[in-house]
């Protein structure tokens, strides 16, 4: 038994490819490499593979996280092998590593980072207006209810660069901001910013130190 | 154009982006003929359907043409290509459809023909044939419906009758060659009509009787020929079978490797369309099967493979196969689904086989309630084959039975009907008998009543229809005669049934009724939340047309029928002796049984049904 973390993109129209379709992509990728994967005991096997942290549908990653185990006798440099011509155009895996007790789990992430492209990005000033309101509130949807929050302790940084905006904000399990309602509080709180069509990038999911789930 | 705008707001966008696993990309400066590949419907049915993973892949190995794909956008996309100006466009390389050589339609089911006509006024196509220069594509179609195709005759400039792999290379070979030379679309049709299995309908005349049925069909063009006689593929295990299949990303219908194991059937199952039109039999041999199904697994990494074809059990080395194919699949987990099993030679042996990896439900499709009733419809299976298979099923584990049935056939008694109920209940009891030990906690019979459809090219075509209110009066007399609370019950809408039976059997003049429905809203009408029926009742007013000519009207055998100047290798003569049999309640045997005569040997050369 050998468990892998593999970081992997989803540039152009694998940003379209939706979470639930994510674990069946890769079953039928690690089929075609001839990798072994374990599966779970039971009526209804399931291969033993984990998504990090799930991505919004319309969103390009270059840094997404799948744990994975396999059975017997798969190397690393073997995986890497391969799963080399098995991957669908956009995806690529430019990491992998073993896991062990050691490794970090999933309930480690705290932040995401993110790069976000606007036809008219708001400028540097309006960007440090913005972070200097007492409160950031925004109507936040779950499944099950709707209410004002406030997300200004869920941005960690934020700032523009070559026409860009990058942001570092809440990500996993206790705190958990997605990028577009970041947009759309940046649209209600500077004056006359209009978002207009925009592309969200994922750069990066880090640890509470801000380091990456390598 | 700027699809990612509008695919932010669309449900499952992952239907329209392709670049899926093993779809094809090719550079365009090589390309003489662009083919576009349509099914009238959307993506994830579309994509579960064989024939076109079949042609796709076959008219992609030559390198001068491009195949791509299109399939009918989902109402919302639809909404935001009509509102941004987006015209229908390709999987692959998003070019518009306009600008492709081909359009070619299959046909699968008569419900999609709105989709059809909604697909060419996306692409700004003008619909009927007459209305389009050279400057647009040209449209073909084929599949199973094409077998009539008269309904959809102003709108497609030819159609393709019968197994397309060698007739679509031989069409591609002729447009390469005539391209080159500058022919028009005009010069075009009048050569290519001359490949057998080609109609192209405006090298027909029709002229109808007072009392509206048809009075000639005759050609205008002397190279056309008088009968169309459909193609087959004569060496089917030789026959190109695609190893490489697209993966989709998003979970389709079909989501699985088919092996498609042979093609026809020996059954002669009155009511069935596809059990005449495929003839004959041809099987493709285990060791070729077990080599595609290994390269298909490597290839696409698929977790499920199944047996294609009308059914499975009558496969004659199913045994060779099915060891083989678990010896490939155990040990990769992929589970292996045996589909269209047969009553009469359901095996244990079989079943444990299926259910080695995974065990669902069985389906089986006795059809009728009675045996007077089977006889008819020469299902030739017995209700000691159901009580049978039951047992077996129960033995081995299993809880979830599903029972398919029609209601509305010829010669249909109430007593047929409670028949139905009546076999739900016997095999409820054979549950009980079975010991609590080796029986499944939980028992669910499921009965699934469709309502019977006359078709084209089979014993059954002159027959009237049931109308709407007898179909309805059926379906609840047989709800009443259900009272088991292990059986469930389920029935299809009547409406859909009724219109399916009138475009179905329908002529030339359908199309305008087609056609005003379309413009009056129509689309998706197989899908039971977009059926509008009164927008077609309207169409049919529109169009001066009665639709009971078309369903509840028993024909004459002397009559011209619209599709009669197909040969699809049956004889007529045979059809109307099959007729006649059902009528006194005889049955025909099987074609392993003996050879009933049915016009397909001497049509295609003997020694073929295998």
């Amino acid at each position: 038994m050998a468990k892998f973390r593999l970081q992997f993109t989803k540039y152009g129209d694998m940003k379209y490819v939706s979470h639930l379709d994510l674990i069946r992509l890769f079953t039928r990728i690690f089929h075609r490499a001839d990798l072994p994967l374990s599966y779970s005991e039971g009526f209804n096997p399931h291969p033993k593979m984990s998504v990090l942290l799930p991505l919004s549908v319309g969103f390009e990653s270059a840094c997404e996280y799948i744990d994975v185990e396999f059975r017997d006798g798969v190397g690393m440099l073997d995986c890497m092998k391969k799963l080399k011509g098995k991957l669908p155009l956009g995806m690529e895996i430019p990491q992998i590593t073993q896991l062990n007790e050691t490794s970090k789990k999933a309930k480690a992430i705290r932040y995401a980072s993110y790069e976000i492209s606007f036809i008219n990005p708001p400028s540097e000033e309006e960007i440090e207006g913005f972070l200097g309101l007492d409160k950031i509130e925004v109507l936040k949807k779950t499944k099950r209810s709707e209410n004002m929050a406030d997300i200004k302790p869920d941005i960690m940084d934020l700032y523009v660069a070559d026409g860009k905006v990058f942001a570092v904000i809440s990500a996993g399990s206790e705190a958990n901001l997605k990028a577009d309602l970041l947009v759309t509080a940046m649209e209600q709180y500077i004056e006359g910013f209009c978002a207009g069509d925009y592309s969200v990038l994922r750069t990066g999911i880090l640890d509470e130190r801000g380091i990456s789930m390598m | 154009m700027n699809l990612d705008k509008i695919l932010k707001v669309v449900e499952r966008p992952s239907r329209y982006i392709g670049n899926e696993f093993n779809s094809v990309h090719k550079d365009l400066n090589g390309i003489n003929i662009r083919f576009g590949f349509c099914f009238a419907d959307v993506y994830e049915i579309g994509m579960s359907h064989l024939g076109m993973k079949i042609l796709y892949h076959l008219l992609n190995t030559a390198e001068d043409i491009y195949c791509e794909r299109f399939f009918t956008p989902w109402v919302d996309m639809e909404e935001q290509m009509r509102k941004n100006n987006i015209p229908l466009f390709s999987l692959e390389t998003k070019t518009p459809a306009r600008d492709f050589d081909f359009l070619g339609f299959t046909l699968q089911y008569e419900m999609s023909y709105t989709n059809i006509l909604n697909m060419l006024d996306l692409g700004g196509i003008p619909l009927r044939s007459d209305e389009r220069d050279d400057s647009y594509p040209i449209i073909c179609a084929g599949g199973p419906c094409a077998y009539n195709p008269e309904p959809l005759a102003p709108f497609v400039d030819f159609f393709m009758l019968g197994e397309g792999e060698e007739m679509m290379m031989e069409v591609m070979d002729l447009y390469r060659a005539m391209k080159a030379q500058g022919k028009t679309k005009d010069e075009f049709l009048a050569e290519v009509v001359k490949i057998e299995g080609i109609y192209v309908p405006k090298f027909y005349d029709v002229e109808y009787n007072e009392d509206g049925t048809i009075k000639s069909f005759t050609k205008n063009y002397a190279a056309a020929p008088d009968t169309v006689k459909k193609r087959i593929i004569k060496d089917f295990d030789k026959c190109f079978a695609p190893d490489n299949i697209i993966v989709p990303f998003m979970e389709v219908v079909h989501d699985r490797i088919m092996l498609e194991i042979f093609r026809g059937c020996i059954r002669g199952c009155r009511f069935c369309q596809a059990g005449m039109i495929y003839r004959p039999v041809r099987e493709r041999s285990p060791e070729t099967l077990l080599s595609l199904a290994e390269r298909l697994i490597k290839n696409t990494g698929y977790e499920e493979i199944s047996l294609s074809s009308l059914s499975t059990s009558d496969y004659t080395k199913l045994k060779e196969l099915t060891d083989g194919l678990l010896e490939l699949t155990e040990e990769q987990k992929i589970s292996l689904s045996l589909p269209s099993l047969r009553l009469d030679n359901f095996s244990m042996e079989l079943m444990q086989k299926v259910q080695k990896v995974r065990k669902s439900g069985l389906t089986f499709a006795p059809e009728a309630g009675t045996q007077r009733l089977r006889d008819v419809i020469n299902k030739n299976i017995t209700e000691e084959d159901l009580t049978n298979a039951a047992t077996m099923a129960f033995s081995g584990g299993y809880g979830t039975i599903k029972l398919y049935f029609m209601i509305g056939l010829p010669t249909e008694t109430n007593e047929d009907i409670a028949g139905i109920a009546h076999l739900a209940d016997e095999v409820v009891s054979i549950y009980k008998h079975t010991p609590k030990e080796i029986r499944n906690k939980n028992l669910r019979v499921t009965v699934s009543v469709s309502s019977f459809v006359p078709k084209p090219f089979t014993p059954f075509q002159w027959v009237a229809q049931n109308t709407k209110d007898e179909i309805f009066t059926k379906q609840m007399f047989l709800k009443e005669q259900i009272n088991n609370r292990y059986v469930s019950y389920n029935w299809h809408d009547s409406a859909l049934s009724i219109l399916e039976g009138i475009v179905a059997r329908g002529d030339r003049r359908l199309a305008d009724a087609i056609e005003a429905a379309f413009k009056n809203g129509a689309r998706f009408d197989s899908w039971h939340e977009h059926f509008r029926p009164d927008v077609w009742y309207k169409a049919f007013e529109e169009a001066g047309i009665n639709p009971d000519f078309y369903n509840t009207r028993q024909r004459d055998y002397t009559e011209i029928l619209p599709w009669d100047f197909i040969d699809v290798g049956v004889s007529k003569k045979f059809l109307i002796s099959e007729s006649e049999k059902a009528h006194r309640g005889e049955t025909t045997k099987n074609c392993r049984e003996g050879c009933s005569g049915c016009g397909v040997t001497l049509a295609f050369g003997g020694g073929l049904c295998g």
